[in-house]
């Protein structure tokens, strides 16, 4: 039976997200099959953009994902499923970036610099490239919670409010953030010659 | 730089494979919650049965939780009963995890929600539940307790409906009972760093301290825009106070994370880190009263009982001592009586000793004070 409906969501464009968490939220297991590879790949690259390497990637979009799956009745607009989902990773991307920091600065952990390099895709356009190789050099030298909101607006192209919402902070505080990552960032800009 | 910010995020894709897929898919269905089967309570009690195996304390049905499982309600509470009379119910959504269930003691973690307790009472055989920092010791009573996170903290609600509990701080090592009727409650906020159930108490106290000297530093910032406005443009002025209080927050946040990063060494037991990451707080800031103060006293609390060094730590106290108003100025003239004590230099120990009953006269240290510094007969 289960078998079927997947098969039937591979021939057609597919329910709604709204039928699909509905019938999650009843334990159906093709149902949650379905959401994960729907979103999947938009959840692999927000979670590869906020950590900035590739090592981590697997088990912060499966955390997500189960942290999605379990709180599903949580939910109150099931058609924003997308959106809900991106900010549990989000948040959850912080918290494992916190708890790296802190295990880096106690000596538990060893942490090497991200390469923008090897994080951006191959032939990048040289504006794109300096503005991500500023971006991306400056991370692993931000608390979190600058980096994360820095990442988001700058990478992912979100607003504030958004990205409030997605970090589950005041858009106040979200200005504050931005801003002192805009301050470092332009620092760079100018010490490497760049353009702000 | 006019790249549009979709532009960026279009070349930074990481290399997602069907089978990568799978195998990410394959991970996590392994661990998702069996499908319930059934409406309502049946399905929750099922649930918790397919948890509870071979503990010997909880049944539900003729099922156990081992040490470590997790009891969860989904949309509608769920009772259990104790093999020992004593039962719980979980309010919907409620999360409980058992920790220790041998004959001797039990311990449960109320994870997230509201639990209800009727503890029957055992000789010899401790019953605690834990709620983030918070410890209720039972010893056979009606209680309820409450647990709601928030990112920006936890608040823990205690409420004794039967008998007496005590409630203590793990963090504070302080403890308080409550008795019929009694509700207790306390906001913990959360910490930088740590995980969400390790917040100590030198957390609360920093908030407090440093919430108190933000006015002042605020009031440094007025006093600094207001003499660079007489020579500039108020347009600069308004941008120079801007830069100035990205400065100060920025600077509020470097010393919280560097509060955070020696809490959880201490808390590690990584005592010669946590003391450097205090030492490093007062370098860095060694105008900043409040702050400084609170990181002396802390040095040299683990100079003196975790690190064995009497003389680091008189000098530790004495730099907290500058701050007339510290918190932990009782406290720390108190200790650089003993640390002088343990050294044997009763003189010092004596003018310490006398500092601190001029300070306090009917302070709480006061009579352990007095049988120090050779036992001398102590100034009324």
């Amino acid at each position: 039976m289960a078998q079927a409906k997947t098969s039937q969501l591979h021939a057609l464009p597919g329910p709604t997200d709204t039928t699909l968490v509905l019938a999650a939220r009843s334990g159906e297991k093709w149902a949650q099959e379905a959401l994960f590879k729907r979103h999947a790949r938009t959840v692999n690259g927000l979670a590869y953009r906020l950590l900035g390497r590739d090592e981590e990637v697997d088990d912060l979009v499966q955390e997500a994902f189960l942290a999605a799956f379990r709180s599903l009745d949580r939910l109150e607009n099931p058609q924003a499923f997308s959106a809900w989902l991106c900010s549990i990773l989000v948040r959850t991307a912080h918290k494992t970036l916190r708890r790296r920091a802190m295990l880096t600065r106690l000596g538990l952990r060893r942490s090497a610099p991200i390469d923008p390099d090897v994080v951006m895709s191959r032939n990048v356009p040289p504006d794109v490239r300096a503005e991500l190789e500023a971006i991306y050099s400056l991370l692993d030298r931000m608390r979190p919670e600058v980096r994360v909101a820095l990442i988001l607006q700058r990478v992912e192209g979100l607003s504030v409010p958004e990205i409030a919402e997605r970090m589950a902070l005041s858009v106040s505080t979200v200005k504050r953030r931005l801003a002192v990552a805009e301050r470092r960032l332009e620092q760079y800009l100018k010490q490497s010659g760049g353009v702000s | 730089m006019t790249v549009e910010p979709r532009d960026l995020a279009a070349h930074l894709v990481p290399e997602i494979t069907e089978g990568r897929l799978a195998r990410q898919w394959a991970s996590l269905e392994s661990k998702l919650p069996r499908p319930q089967t059934g409406p309502g309570w049946r399905s929750a009690a099922l649930a918790v049965s397919a948890l509870a195996l071979a503990a010997g304390l909880w049944w539900m049905p003729a099922s156990r939780p081992e040490s470590g499982a997790l009891v969860e309600s989904s949309d509608t509470p769920v009772g259990v009963q104790l093999s020992d009379g004593s039962s719980v119910e979980l309010a919907a959504q409620t999360r409980l995890r058992v920790l220790r269930d041998q004959p001797t003691g039990v311990e449960v973690e109320l994870a997230d929600g509201r639990a209800s307790f009727d503890v029957t009472h055992v000789d010899d055989r401790s019953f605690t539940v834990l709620a983030s920092t918070v410890a209720v010791h039972v010893i056979g009573t009606k209680f309820e307790v409450v647990r709601v996170a928030r990112p920006e903290g936890t608040e823990v609600q205690v409420s004794v409906e039967r008998g007496i509990v005590e409630v203590e701080r793990t963090d504070r090592g302080d403890a308080r009972r409550l008795t019929v009727g009694e509700r207790w409650s306390v906001w913990i906020p959360a910490e930088p760093e740590a995980e969400e159930t390790d917040t100590a108490q030198e957390d609360d106290v920093e908030a407090d301290e440093i919430d108190g000297a933000r006015p002042s530093l605020r009031a440094a910032q007025r006093r600094k825009g207001r003499a660079h406005a007489a020579h500039r443009p108020a347009r600069a002025h308004a941008e120079s106070s801007k830069a100035d209080r990205i400065e100060e927050e920025d600077k509020d946040e470097v010393v919280r994370d560097m509060f955070a990063r020696a809490n959880v060494a201490r808390r590690a037991g990584m005592m010669a880190e946590a003391a450097k990451a205090y030492a490093d707080v007062i370098a860095r800031f060694p105008n900043d009263d409040s702050r400084a103060a609170i990181a002396a006293f802390e040095l040299g609390r683990i100079r003196m009982d975790a690190l064995g060094d009497p003389r680091g730590a008189i000098q530790a106290f004495n730099r907290s001592l500058r701050v007339r108003s510290a918190a932990s100025r009782e406290d720390a003239l108190a200790r650089l009586a003993i640390c002088h004590n343990t050294l044997r230099d009763n003189n010092a120990c004596r003018k310490a000793r006398q500092r601190y009953l001029t300070e306090y006269p009917g302070g709480v240290h006061a009579s352990a004070l007095a049988a120090l510094c050779g036992a001398e007969p102590v100034e009324p």
